[in-house]
């Protein structure tokens, strides 16, 4: 309960502003402000423009995967495609997760991959339409496999990939070791 | 064309759900529960929800050729919520063995997304 009065008051408090605003010294970094009825100046996210954009190229592209794969399984009654991109994107996101625990890499290539390549493959809109309409055409044998599916499929792949991430950094790390 | 509208959307989308997620984790205390994705994923679901209500009236079956469907319902809320995030989130609640905050972030995300995409397809 506590939880989503915060929330809620984390958006009221967000909306009684006089001005929302963005500034942008150089590329290398972007504010995000807005102004409160007292006029005092508030900044919300002060970022690297590098990372954001990064993270724009990354989610376009994840984006477009997830749109042609929707386009070859269109004709199907079971909303297959999710389901799919929603657990190879828990691989991937769980691979990267686990390989950086390890092993560093440039925060470019991180949040270029994890946030927008990742987070723009997967969605969780699209899996709350598509229940909505199994629910509303009473297929309900669908409807759990679908949720079931989406859910098991995700979190086990999300294991798997950041033991699999895990590995392959420790073998580069021996490998670089041996040189 | 198509494709090049679906990654505009998804770019923003990305773009719009990272800085939400870092103004969350600032601006609000922080919990065993990853209140950031979730904050997002349901803000997104009703978005979704509210798109095809004033768009459509209802969810869309045959949409693949109509670009606000391409921007908005497949690129800017598709990307904006994300799935692969609150997958390694659970896991990793599990891995603690946090299991009530575990079981509740499920439910969270997974039922109140379907939730508040219910309540902006009829809120109006």
């Amino acid at each position: 309960m506590g939880l989503f009065l915060e929330m809620g008051i984390g958006l009221f408090s967000y909306f009684d502003t006089k001005r929302i605003g963005c500034r942008s010294k150089t590329t290398a970094s972007v504010t995000i402000f807005w102004k409160t009825s007292e006029g005092k100046r508030v900044s919300a996210v002060k970022k690297q423009g590098f990372i954001l954009i990064a993270i724009f190229i990354g989610g376009a592209l994840g984006t477009m995967f997830r749109y042609t794969i929707n386009l070859q399984v269109i004709h199907l009654l079971f909303p297959l495609g999710t389901v799919v991109e929603n657990v190879i994107g828990s691989l991937l996101l769980g691979a990267v997760t686990g390989y950086i625990l390890i092993k560093k890499i440039p925060v470019v290539l991180k949040e270029g991959i994890g946030v927008g390549f990742c987070g723009g493959f997967t969605t969780m809109s699209t899996l709350a339409a598509d229940t909505v309409h199994l629910v509303g055409e009473a297929h309900v044998e669908s409807l759990l496999v679908y949720i079931s599916v989406s859910l098991f499929g995700g979190l086990l792949a999300a294991f798997f990939g950041m033991k699999l991430g895990s590995v392959i950094a420790r073998s580069k790390q021996k490998e670089g070791a041996a040189e | 064309m198509n494709v090049l509208l679906v990654a505009i959307g998804g770019g923003l989308g990305a773009v719009a759900r990272y800085l939400l997620g870092v103004w969350v984790k600032d601006n609000t205390k922080q919990r065993t529960i990853p209140t950031a994705m979730l904050s997002v994923n349901l803000l997104g679901a009703f978005g979704l929800g509210l798109f095809f209500h004033f768009m459509y009236g209802e969810i869309p079956e045959h949409a693949y050729e109509q670009r606000p469907y391409l921007i908005f319902g497949i690129g800017f809320f598709g990307a904006f919520t994300t799935f692969s995030t609150f997958s390694i989130e659970a896991v990793t609640l599990m891995q603690k063995q946090k299991w009530g905050p575990f079981f509740t972030y499920l439910l969270l995300t997974i039922g109140g997304s379907i939730l508040f995409f219910s309540l902006g397809l009829i809120i109006f």
